[in-house]
């Protein structure tokens, strides 16, 4: 695996652990963006990050950023700043750090995933939606042209187990949503808290891509709920990423198609469709299926 | 992403193997089909690849005599048009949005494709016997490693007679013909479907043939 010279892929902060994974005395190895770099926790708790060379030497010390209970790093000269997401710093949440999950396909995969109303009601059948409910009703999206991110919004959809909190109490609910695609490699959503619809949970999921279409996702989040435990709140995540990750592993092509004859979406995917439009403009071609990209 | 594939009859498995109400997966010279089947219809051979965004289609669910994409429900009828998108329950799916289906023959109990856009080569033509499965084993060698064995009789006699297709007819001895149909899979990996002509003593003589087949494997593999 080669380092990508992919300058719009290389000038991103990029998740490459979640804060406490690497304990003090310890090290881990792995790649970004087909990069070997190593994370080394010193005895005090600080952590450093250097490029590993073919023969295992270090070799150039990069820059970390430990936010959001995840640890990010960059191999550009000028990265895109990280996102603000403003509801980590309240104090009545619960900060949930899942981990991470590893996926073979392109980053991009995931997020479109993400984004995805349409398929809760079959993957995530009687939790994040019903097969008498499947419906998407019309939504919004936007490029935020200052933040320089897509945004889905008035997104609307019925779902019987919503979150944890939901869950325990069942019946169902109309849940809204917001969704922000936040850079090439993470994203996020806002959905009403289950019983204060006037506050949005957040959940982020960062990605670390290995290679084009190896990746470990993070997922990280800010949530309202005093009754669950955080153990609890893991596994609700958990169990929901990996009725995703039989999706997402067996998608032909792994890398994303940008033609638009390529695959065929309908309005349920406008989000989608917008996020396919700003990669486009952005000109990456880390991940990105060649034949379209060329 | 067009792939041009030529125009030729390639084995896919047993008929018998295809049972209705489901779908798996199958790879012929390197390229992923769905071979699925509804209640009572034909085995039907497609792209595995559902054509909103990808998800394969071998993962699908078969409902009544349709094919049901596992990721998005999108539901496909036999000749390959979607009928049905259940994000938008009240749309007419437009003609446009159709899975990419392959033409099949049946020939002595073992399932054909030709994964050509519109095929010319005449597929195997079927005589009056009956043929009954033995069964599909796959070997760790490539298709001309495998091919070569083929028209040397395989083990079953000295001799085989070349029907085409990639199908060998390797015993013709009184007690009932057998038939050997390949199928190049991945590369270096050939998949051999058998079966017999039904006489009287056929049960017995599967059993044998399906030994047969098995060492035929590890001679095959330990070379």
């Amino acid at each position: 695996m080669s380092v990508t010279v992919d300058q719009i892929a290389l000038n991103q902060w990029i998740v490459c652990a979640w804060m406490g994974q690497v304990a003090p005395g310890a090290r881990r190895d792995t790649v970004v963006l087909g990069q070997r770099i190593r994370l080394t926790c010193l005895v005090d708790g600080a952590l450093a990050c250097h490029e590993l060379a073919a023969d295992g030497s270090a070799g150039r010390q990069l820059p970390l950023i430990q936010r959001y209970e995840m640890v990010f790093t960059t191999l550009g000269a000028e990265p895109r700043p990280l996102p603000e997401i403003a509801e980590f710093t309240e104090s009545d949440r619960k900060i949930v750090n899942c981990g991470s999950v590893g996926v073979n396909t392109s980053p991009y995969r995931i997020i479109e995933n993400f984004l995805d109303m349409a398929h809760l009601c079959f993957v995530h059948t009687d939790v994040l939606g019903s097969l008498d409910n499947t419906e998407v009703y019309s939504y919004k999206t936007e490029h935020r042209t200052g933040l320089d991110e897509v945004w889905a919004t008035d997104c609307a959809f019925f779902q019987p187990a919503a979150s944890k909190a939901a869950a325990v109490s069942g019946g169902g609910q109309l849940t809204h949503y917001k969704y922000r695609v936040m850079s090439p490699f993470s994203v996020m959503l806002y959905k009403n808290v289950y019983d204060e619809p006037d506050r949005d949970d957040v959940i982020c999921v960062f990605i670390q891509p290995l290679g084009e279409t190896q990746c470990f996702a993070y997922m990280t989040m800010a949530i309202v709920d005093a009754n669950s435990t955080v153990g609890e709140l893991i596994d609700f995540q958990q169990t929901i990423f990996l009725q995703d990750r039989v999706i997402l592993e067996n998608q032909r092509p792994a890398l994303l198609p940008l033609a638009t004859s390529a695959e065929i979406p309908t309005r349920a995917d406008l989000s989608s469709i917008a996020f396919r439009r700003w990669l486009k403009a952005t000109g990456i071609r880390f991940g990105i299926l060649r034949a379209e990209a060329a | 992403m067009q792939i041009t594939h030529s125009d030729r009859w390639l084995a896919v498995g047993l008929e018998a193997q295809f049972e209705p109400f489901s779908s798996q997966p199958a790879v012929l010279d390197g390229y992923g089909v769905a071979v699925w089947r509804g209640p009572t219809g034909p085995v039907q051979v497609w792209e595995d690849r559902c054509p909103h965004r990808g998800m394969r289609l071998s993962f699908g669910f078969v409902k009544g005599d349709r094919l049901s994409c596992m990721y998005h429900g999108w539901s496909f009828q036999p000749d390959g048009h979607c009928r049905r998108i259940p994000a938008h329950p009240d749309l007419e799916p437009p003609k446009t949005i159709c899975a990419k289906t392959f033409a099949v023959t049946i020939f002595r109990g073992i399932v054909f494709a030709n994964l050509a856009a519109a095929p010319e080569a005449p597929p195997p033509v079927p005589d009056e016997s009956a043929w009954a499965p033995v069964r599909s084993i796959y070997v760790n060698r490539s298709i001309e490693v495998v091919r070569a064995r083929a028209a040397a009789g395989a083990g079953f006699g000295p001799t085989a007679c070349d029907l085409g297709a990639g199908v060998y007819e390797v015993a013709t001895d009184a007690s009932g013909r057998v038939t050997l149909a390949l199928q190049p899979a991945e590369p270096g990996r050939t998949a051999m479907h058998v079966t017999s002509e039904l006489t009287g003593s056929a049960g017995e003589r599967r059993l044998d043939i399906a030994r047969l087949l098995v060492s035929l494997r590890r001679d095959l593999e330990a070379h």
